[in-house]
């Protein structure tokens, strides 16, 4: 049975056989930037955020090396390489853009901290704050009516600004 | 007497027999199509640990100085770095392995796996002896966990905690990959030695190599990012 | 490697054992998609259930009616959780539970994997002219990690449950709330890989075994859309999967990643989990476009207008969802993320807008066969784009700040994710009831189930776009009295929406049980699957079918199967200018 099968029905019909040198340099080539990490970021200072870029800019050179050669993208369908492309462009679209959110924060704090509580200070908006922690205990003692009861009990993600 | 001997089926090798799926049109279509399930997963891998990459970059900005010092003083950037060697190392003998496949030469095949399973041990054997269990014993835990004893001159910084909480998930997912690859490849060793691959089948091995790289790719990005800060 | 060229999938083994087995360990692609079938409608009774429990709490504005003395939280008690809660929980945290229970069921349980795990499996390899799917054993993989996930999460949910709702936002998941979370969350992250396993399988699928002379352009609408569905699974289902790691972590060791009294970030979470969630809104949707697509065409006898805008609007939508996440933080997030996102947002609407045009388009002066598939379209376009339209109120800045965290967005989401998604699951269901079990279904029950659930569903939701805009917030177990009418109309319509439900659920079951024999091409339908039996055999075709025609040219071909003179091929002068 196996017998009638042809080349065509086998798997890897005509296959890249993998080359033994040009494995070796790239494997070599990242054992160097490897050790210009190391080095870069232990005994050079580069002021700013120049270490942390260096060493995410031989990072990247790295993980090119080692998905174009040794996962064989180079050769592949491209297919591949799309999926790997496309995967890459969302995840700097997660980071960037939440660090885009985060790093807005402060800019938050100082213009808008002041506005909170409508027609008053800065002040104001801290010692209600303060005061609100001291009123804590007695949210049971008058216990009105029902409507407000829900306060501590509801799962209602109200952003709480003073954690 | 037959004249054809050679060619009897008990005589094959599994990898020379193999026939491929009912539901194929030909066996390069079923091994095109493995390899690329194969990247839509490792896009999800990738996608999962960006999550832990985002954490990292987010508190980094809220915490950058306290961030460099913290990175400094509890990780040895020389356990590191060999472990990144080890990975490197681990990944060419992969690359190898699948070429030794191509052109049937199992020995080598085999010895190639080897090596690969000797390096994700060291790395795993090197991360729990000489980082995770210090590290519990000197309370460098993440989050509420954390309480520093105080050694050398270093003072804790106020967000150490946050720092060890993504090193303590991130690099334990990450060793928990490695664990994982660990068995898979076992898996492949038992398969190698019966002869599953060779120049006309080796799917599994490739894909599971792709897996292995990947995880290396990781470990390129976490080095720098946590031991080098 | 005979026999199955000619038995019908669903036919039963030699024993009993023997045919529970041929399903158990089948890699039948139809198999595992009757499954899931199974699965996800068990889950969306469960879900169903919770929410006729909230809105029947909902009935009058405290937990106690005071005209009949009923505790309607204690009703929730002990028919809900089986008296698994201990004492010292309110009737407010049992609400909580209960609203919790009906959205993560449905969310995860039920609609995610509703229509691409059970129909999408069903038909997208008979569509594409394939035996099975690009991997078949994973399939059935995944069907057993959405067990085992499902079972998770329910026991969960019913054994004390969360409180937390489907978000679980932080820090009242990591705080506050019962430790149930921590279960739920792993169910949820065991579902994801389920689906995640789905995706792959599909996308592998269309890319590889599609059958020879089948260019991209010539695959049903319905097969692109679960591969637009599938890219999403795949590329956001694993930002899910740690996020809700990350949460088990917060909870169990309290790593702070979360928590801002260790230095940690609540609105970190909201990114992360929204990351994933909006795009699956998509995941949801997408599939039910899909469907539409289909039924609307196939009932009109009329190509599809503009395939190719059809086509690509689903890719884009697909592209845009990750782009819009941050609308769900209008209230949380900094004004730069406000506006970058608010802006992103109005470009979802733009993709789903052609989509309705393409479809309004395709019935214009086309001859409808008004059967209950095509009801159901016609449903899901007038509530859809209710829906869909009240999305760009929400991604106003200004108005989402009144309108967030009310009613308006649950009628919102209601209105797309039930009255699009789901109407179109029940209208699939209808369209490829005779392919998937060759039986017909009694036509005038299914419009009776339909019409009610038209009805009981507007009436349900549409009041509260009024009381949301009117300040009612979301949940909550008690409001002010000004909102009763409002709230009893809406029970009252959920009464009916569940009564239109369970009229489907019968005439499916008697049409199971009667023996009208399903024709191979009862709608006269053009796609692959009206080639097969009814039901199909094993390996879905005896030879591998021949690409003739496009999937909608219905202008120059009669349907195979059926008989000429039904369905003629129109002539020029009918045909008029409309090509
Ligand atoms: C036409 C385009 C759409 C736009 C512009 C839009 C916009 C929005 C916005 C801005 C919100 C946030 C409201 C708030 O929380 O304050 C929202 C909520 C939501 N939308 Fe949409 N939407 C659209 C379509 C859809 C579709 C097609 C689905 C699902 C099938 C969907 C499902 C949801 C869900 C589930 C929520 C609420 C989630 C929650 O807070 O629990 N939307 N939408
Ligand atoms: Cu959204």
């Amino acid at each position: 049975m196996q017998l009638e099968h042809t080349q065509d029905d086998h798997g890897h019909g005509h296959v890249h056989v993998t080359p033994f040198w040009p494995m070796l340099i790239v494997f070599v080539t990242l054992l160097v930037l490897t050790v210009t990490t190391v080095l870069t970021a232990k005994f050079v200072d580069i002021p700013g955020h120049g270490n942390l870029i260096l060493a995410m800019f031989i990072a990247c050179i790295k993980g090119l090396l080692v998905a174009g050669f040794f996962m064989h993208l180079v050769w592949d369908d491209k297919m591949n390489t799309v999926v790997l492309i496309s995967t890459l462009f969302f995840v700097a679209l997660f980071i960037g853009i939440v660090l885009l959110d985060m790093g807005a924060r402060d800019s938050v704090d100082r213009i808008q901290s002041g506005e909170i509580v409508a027609g008053g200070t800065r002040e104001i908006v801290r010692n209600a704050g303060e005061a609100g922690h001291a009123d804590d205990g007695n949210h049971d003692a008058p216990a009105t009516d029902e409507h407000t009861t829900e306060e501590d009990a509801q799962a209602d993600e109200s952003h709480d600004p003073d954690h | 007497m037959t004249t054809i001997p050679d060619n009897t089926p008990a005589k094959l090798d599994p990898h020379e027999a193999y026939v491929h799926g009912h539901h194929w049109r030909t066996a390069d279509d079923e091994a095109s199509a493995a390899k690329l399930g194969m990247w839509l997963f490792l896009a999800t891998e990738v996608l999962m640990f960006s999550g832990f990459f985002c954490a990292y970059a987010a508190f980094r900005m809220m915490y950058e100085g306290n961030w460099v010092a913290a990175s400094d003083h509890y990780l040895d950037w020389r356990i590191g770095g060999f472990n990144t060697i080890v990975l490197l190392l681990s990944s060419f003998t992969v690359v190898m392995a699948i070429r030794c496949a191509q052109q049937n030469r199992q020995g080598l095949l085999m010895f190639n796996l080897w090596i690969t399973q000797l390096c994700a041990a060291t790395f795993l054997i090197l991360k729990v002896w000489l980082e995770y269990l210090p590290k519990l014993r000197l309370g460098e835990k993440p989050g509420a966990l954390f309480h520093y004893v105080p050694h050398g001159d270093y003072i804790a910084g106020a967000h150490d905690h946050i720092f060890l909480s993504v090193y303590w998930i991130a690099t334990a997912t990450h060793g928990f990959h490695v664990l994982v690859g660990m068995f898979v490849f076992a898996w492949i060793m038992l398969r190698a030695r019966k002869r599953h691959f060779g120049p006309n089948h080796y799917t599994a091995l490739e894909n599971v190599g792709l897996y292995w790289h990947l995880v290396d790719v990781i470990w390129i990005f976490l080095f720098p990012l946590l031991y080098l800060a | 490697m005979s026999g199955h060229h000619d038995v019908s999938y669903l036919a039963p083994k030699d024993g009993f054992w023997q045919t529970v087995w041929s399903w158990a360990f089948t890699v039948d692609h139809k198999k595992i998609g009757v499954m899931y079938l199974v699965a996800v409608l068990s889950a969306f009774l469960l879900g169903g259930l919770a929410a006729m429990a909230v809105r029947l709490e909902l009935w009058s504005p405290t937990m106690t009616d005071p005209k009949t003395g009923l505790v309607t939280g204690q009703l929730l008690t002990k028919d809900l959780f089986f008296g698994f809660l201990g004492d010292n929980v309110t009737p407010n945290n049992i609400y909580n539970r209960a609203f919790s229970l009906h959205g993560t069921v449905m969310v995860f349980l039920f609609i995610i994997p509703s229509i691409p795990a059970a129909l999408g499996n069903i038909f997208l390899p008979i569509m594409l002219g394939a035996k099975d799917v690009a991997f078949p054993k994973l399939n059935l993989f995944s069907w057993y990690i959405y067990l085992f996930g499902g079972t998770f999460a329910v026991s969960a949910l019913l054994m004390g449950g969360v409180e937390t709702g489907w978000t679980f936002y932080t820090p009242y998941s990591t705080t506050t709330s019962w430790g149930g979370v921590t279960a739920m969350v792993l169910g949820a992250f065991i579902l994801g890989f389920s689906s995640i396993l789905t995706g792959m399988n599909f996308i592998a699928t269309v890319h590889k075994l599609r059958v020879p002379g089948m260019g991209w352009f010539d695959m049903p609408l319905f097969v692109w859309a679960i591969y637009a569905t599938a890219i999403i699974q795949v590329l956001a289902t694993p930002v899910l999967a740690i996020t809700l790691m990350m949460l088990a972590f917060e909870r169990m060791f309290h790593i702070g990643i979360f928590d801002p009294a260790l230095g940690g970030d609540p609105v970190l979470f909201q990114h992360f989990f929204w990351f994933y969630s909006h795009p699956a809104v998509y995941i949801m949707i997408l599939p039910g476009f899909g469907i539409a697509s289909e039924v609307i065409s196939v009932h009109c006898h009329k190509k599809i207008f503009g395939y190719r805008a059809i086509a690509f609007s689903s890719i884009a939508i697909a592209a845009i969802s990750f782009l819009v996440w941050g609308h769900h933080l209008f209230t949380s997030e900094t004004p730069a993320a406000n506006a970058v996102f608010s802006a992103l947002t109005f470009l979802v609407a733009v993709p789903t807008a052609i989509k309705v045009f393409n479809w309004i388009a395709t019935m214009y002066k086309s001859s409808i066969s008004l059967n209950t598939p095509m009801l159901y379209a016609m449903s899901f376009l007038f509530c859809f784009t209710i829906g869909g339209l009240t999305g760009p109120p929400l991604a106003t800045l200004a108005t989402d700040i009144m309108l967030h965290d009310t009613y308006f967005v649950v009628a919102h989401f209601h209105y797309v994710m039930m009255g699009g998604t789901v109407l179109m699951f029940i209208g699939g269901l209808h369209h490829w009831w005779p392919k998937m079990f060759g039986k017909m279904y009694n036509e005038a029950g299914a419009m009776l189930g339909c019409v009610l659930v038209f009805i009981g569903f507007n009436l349900t939701f549409m009041t509260q776009f009024f009381l949301g805009t009117q300040g009612m917030p979301r949940r909550y177990a008690t409001y002010i009295d000004e909102f009763t009418f409002l709230h009893q109309l809406s029970t009252v319509g959920s009464l009916i929406l569940g009564i239109g439900l369970f009229v489907h659920l019968f005439v499916f079951i008697a049409s199971l049980m009667g023996d009208s024999k399903a024709p191979r091409n009862p709608w006269g339908g053009l796609t692959f699957e009206w080639e097969a039996d009814s039901p199909p055999v094993e390996h879905n075709f005896p030879h591998e079918p021949v690409i003739v025609h496009g999937p909608y040219d219905y202008h120059t071909t009669t349907p195979p199967h059926c008989d000429p003179n039904e369905y003629p091929v129109p002539s020029k002068d009918e045909l008029g200018d409309a090509h």
